[in-house]
């Protein structure tokens, strides 16, 4: 089986609908449209899906990862992922990591300080792939998910600048939200 | 109800129409359409139309029109749920009646619990009774909520009627704790209350009270001597929201009293004992609150509450705990009230809530006695402050105390940054100290301006150094670096509680945490060293009287004498007893700190563990990762943190570098155990020296620990600590013996963190077990 990984074509309607259901069969809390749109639409070039090439009945990806970066209290630009799913039927075949990969990679190129997400403290699965890959857990949050589980926040640190104190950085990045109407 | 279909949609919107005349809720309507067509045209394709302050995280609590998980109005109803009514009797008879009205209340309360202890939601529980809903939800119009049904049965229109205002009034009292900001929405509970304005237009305390105990009259008056287990059981629980309702009295009349408190106990285990069947009338409690009303959230059911009368009895207990900060006699026993009562187990949302409001009133004032200044006064003279030149020579100055005023404020508003985080829960506790981490060590610096200026006026204590060089004592500095240490010191360690951290940073962390306590037992020194000569000092003027000839001098000097002895002495005292305990806790934290340090050395000689991340991918930079883990010290001046270098070559000292299977690997082994069990030796020393202290209320002459209000509390923790103390032995006593038989096989093992049972979860194991666990 070979798989290839795509960024995503924000015009495709059949891909948006499949990444919608893989992160929902998943995930513990419900997204509605309005969050799927908000980091789709912002940041397609941090969107990245997963394909099986072999597969020639259906285009739709196996797996995707939905990603943003932005500054960070005017200190430094940091990479956020956001949601991370892959088909349970093409688990366990090393395609989450290299979505993560091919993410981290992009947004190191951006010039990202540092990437941050959060995990369920429980999600010993998604706590091993992020560690693995660098991810630092730096706090726990109580009662974080709607299922009222705690979370972790995990940081990699990409840039020295990630390692200071926002309030010791001085402001050299702007926030880019050109894109948004108000 | 299935969703609307376009077609439906569009004939819908095309019977609206807007006139000049037209208005709604007396507001005149504007047409818009032409406005909103020009700015739609202005649109760039896949734009998002959003409010500034619309976030991420504000979308995650979107909902989605026909999307059954989050949208609410597709909630399906039952007929009974759609056509209940609360102004009809649902009984067939009598004491059906009884039974149904006992069977709400009963859910009510326990609904309570279920809100409270168990982080269930308002519409979830108390919201999803109709009951509730029909009071509550009251026109603009309105003034107030009235306390009645309109079934002409006065069980429904006064009993319940009066158990469901009780309920919402408690229910908005909580509400009220939550925008003082001492507990977080969602994060410690959940207020959604689904914009019901009935909770703001509740009666008076007193009104709600009077309501409840005619109900009770009422129902004791109805039945005379024939009570039964329905009428006693919906007795006991107005009793038991008559409790509920005076907890307000904390704060409102920082009331202290507990006799509420002890009822509600004596209540919920009598409820406990004596739990009845119920059912509620078919359609009481329904989801369509969620479908009705404002909802914020996904649809979900309604909760089926469990026998949890005796959560009350925990929120109580916990609550009448806190109560007795009220009998504080010093700044130590404030300090160490609030650092143990939610330290090892997180005590009830409500006990939290109130604690940092009854501690710290809204003028301002610590438990209505002293100012907070005052109280920073009294933490820095039951410290170090005692009989210190600097306390007259401000005091004889104008300009000096001006200088030191505001610096002393900014102390005042650490200090109670540092009594408010101590109630917060577990996860936002550790992240309290690191903001205030920051504000303690401008505190220190500034201070330090300040008495710097003294020095140079030559108005200042010195204690002796180690080579016999003089250093001055600071005494507002050392406080205040003494608070910043033990604070940096409880981050470090909580990371473990947490799970912060993963075993390769042990050795990090641990390393840290030594470096920190021995700095502070550098300055605790300090402080001991000052007190124990001042003490001497006074003794020897008694010596000198003595040798002196009666006269005006000796007289002086007596007067003098007696005057010390009486004021200053007995403080000088107790200062040096509670700098004894603070030496004994630090080098607790250091012994630990070093035996972990050394066991991780020894798994890293035995090549099972490092202090780097592993390196399994290209995005991994371990010296930034360390710097990371850090980043939380990296701007503290002093102690200023060791740099990557220093922790790497301070790990690469203690470990062994001789092969595994030699001789002298063996040897050193058995050098670095022997030193290890020295640690333990002395962390057991330390402890018991504490436990025995607080058993004996600190009566025993030479450790005071201020805990004489949270004794309990202190017992728990510090036994905790001992038990850490035979556990990492016995975790290494098996370690050296894997080693030593060589039963250890790299390639199949791996080191975790482990919490050992009845031991401190401040200091895990480092346990080898086989890859698989």
């Amino acid at each position: 089986m070979s798989i290839i990984y795509k960024p995503l074509d924000i015009n495709n309607l059949s891909h948006f609908n499949k990444i919608k259901e893989l992160i929902d069969i998943d995930l513990s809390e419900p997204y509605s449209i309005w969050v799927y749109r908000y980091f789709l639409n912002q940041w397609p070039e941090l969107v990245f899906l997963a394909f099986d090439s072999d597969n020639t009945s259906t285009d739709l990806p196996i797996g995707c990862i939905i990603a943003k970066s932005e500054s960070h209290r005017g200190a430094r630009l940091r990479g956020y992922i956001g949601m991370l799913a892959v088909d349970s039927s093409y688990r366990k075949r090393g395609i989450a990591k290299r979505l993560v990969e091919i993410a981290i990679e992009k947004m190191v190129e951006d010039g990202c300080d540092e990437i941050m997400l959060e995990t369920e403290v429980e999600n010993k699965i998604a706590l091993r792939l992020y560690e693995g890959m660098g991810f630092l857990r730096v706090k726990r949050m109580y009662r974080y998910y709607l299922n009222e589980g705690d979370a972790f926040k995990l940081i990699l640190p990409l840039t020295k600048r990630a390692c200071i104190r926002s309030t010791f950085l001085v402001n050299e990045q702007g926030v880019n939200d050109s894109n948004i109407v108000i | 109800m299935a969703p609307i279909d376009n077609e439906s949609l569009h004939k819908s919107l095309d019977n609206l129409s807007l006139n000049n005349e037209s208005t709604f809720n007396n507001v005149k309507l504007v047409d818009i359409t032409t406005q909103l067509d020009h700015f739609c045209s202005k649109l760039e394709p896949k734009a998002i139309v959003k409010e500034p302050l619309f976030d991420l995280f504000q979308g995650t609590h979107s909902l989605e029109i026909n999307n059954p998980k989050l949208d609410s109005y597709l909630i399906p109803l039952t007929k009974e749920e759609i056509e209940f009514d609360c102004d009809v009797k649902h009984g067939a008879t009598p004491e059906e009646d009884l039974k149904y009205v006992a069977s709400i209340s009963d859910r009510l309360l326990r609904y309570v619990v279920s809100w409270l202890n168990e982080y269930q939601s308002l519409p979830t529980t108390l919201l999803s009774c109709r009951y509730m809903e029909r009071l509550l939800n009251i026109k603009p119009s309105q003034q107030q909520v009235y306390i009645s049904y309109e079934t002409g049965d006065p069980l429904y229109d006064k009993a319940l009627a009066s158990l469901v205002i009780g309920v919402s009034y408690f229910a908005t009292f909580i509400k009220g704790l939550l925008f003082k900001r001492v507990i977080y929405e969602e994060e410690d509970l959940n207020f959604n209350f689904m914009g019901i304005q009935g909770f703001d237009k509740l009666p008076e305390q007193e009104d709600v009270l009077h309501a409840l105990t005619e109900s009770i009259e009422y129902i004791f008056k109805l039945y005379g001597n024939n009570l039964n287990d329905y009428s006693t059981h919906l007795i006991n629980i107005l009793k038991a929201v008559r409790c509920l309702v005076k907890i307000e009295n904390v704060i409102t009349k920082y009331s202290n009293e507990t006799d509420y408190l002890d009822k509600l106990i004596q209540i919920a285990t009598y409820l406990d004992g004596n739990e009845l069947k119920f059912d509620v009338p078919m359609g009481s409690f329904s989801m369509s609150i969620q479908k009705s009303f404002s909802n914020q959230f996904p649809p979900k059911q309604v909760v089926t509450p469990g026998k949890n009368y005796l959560g009350l009895t925990t929120m109580a207990q916990d609550i009448k705990l806190i109560l007795r900060v009220a009998e504080i006699d010093t700044a130590v026993e404030a300090l160490q009230f609030a650092s143990f009562f939610n330290k090892l187990k997180q005590r009830h949302v409500l006990a939290r809530a109130l604690f940092p409001l009854f501690l710290v009133r809204e003028n301002g004032e610590v438990i209505g006695k002293f100012s907070l200044e005052d109280f920073v006064f009294s933490h820095c003279m039951e410290f170090s402050l005692m009989s210190a030149k600097i306390v007259n020579e401000i005091n004889a100055s104008d300009e000096l105390n001006n200088l030191l005023s505001p610096r002393l404020q900014e102390c005042a508003n650490v200090l109670y940054e540092f009594y408010q985080n101590t109630s917060q829960n577990t996860a936002r506790y550790r992240q309290g100290y690191n903001r205030q981490l920051l504000l303690w060590d401008s505190a220190q610096a500034q201070l330090e301006t300040v008495e710097m200026t003294l020095i140079s006026n030559k108005v200042h204590d010195v204690v002796k150094n180690n080579d016999g060089s003089e250093i001055p004592l600071m005494p507002y500095a050392s406080w205040v670096f003494t608070m910043k240490v033990i604070a940096m010191i409880e981050f470090v360690l909580k990371g473990f509680d947490l799970e912060v951290y993963k075993p390769f940073e042990t050795f990090d962390m641990y390393y840290y945490t030594y470096h920190l306590s021995h700095q502070l037992q550098a300055c605790l020194d300090k402080v001991h060293q000052f007190i124990v000569k001042k003490i001497d000092s006074i003794h020897s003027m008694n010596k000198k009287i003595k040798k002196l000839k009666a006269g005006e001098k000796k007289e002086k000097l007596k007067l003098t004498y007696t005057t010390i002895m009486e004021e200053e002495t007995p403080q000088l005292q107790t200062n040096k007893q509670y700098l004894n305990y603070l030496l004994l806790q630090c080098n607790m934290n250091k012994s630990l700190s070093l035996f972990q340090v050394l066991q991780f050395a020894i798994l890293k000689s035995v090549k099972l563990i490092d202090n780097k991340a592993p390196l399994s991918s290209k995005f991994v930079k371990p010296e930034l990762i360390h710097n990371l883990r850090f980043k939380t010290f990296s701007s503290i001046g002093v102690p200023e943190l060791p740099d990557y270098k220093s922790f790497q070559e301070t790990l690469e000292g203690f470990v062994i570098h001789e092969d595994v299977n030699s001789p002298s690997f063996v040897a050193q082994l058995e050098r670095i155990k022997t030193y290890m069990i020295v640690q333990i030796n002395e962390a057991t020393k330390c402890i018991k020296t504490i436990i025995r202290a607080i058993e004996a209320n600190d009566k025993n002459g030479e450790v005071f620990t201020g805990t004489r209000l949270i004794k309990d509390d202190a017992l728990h923790y510090y036994n905790k600590y001992l038990g850490s103390t035979l556990t990492l032995q016995a975790n290494l006593e098996k370690l050296i013996e894997r080693i030593k038989n060589k039963s250890i096989k790299n390639d199949e093992s791996t080191v975790i963190l482990e919490f050992q049972p009845d031991s401190s979860t401040y200091f895990p194991t480092l346990t080898v077990v086989d890859q698989q666990k």
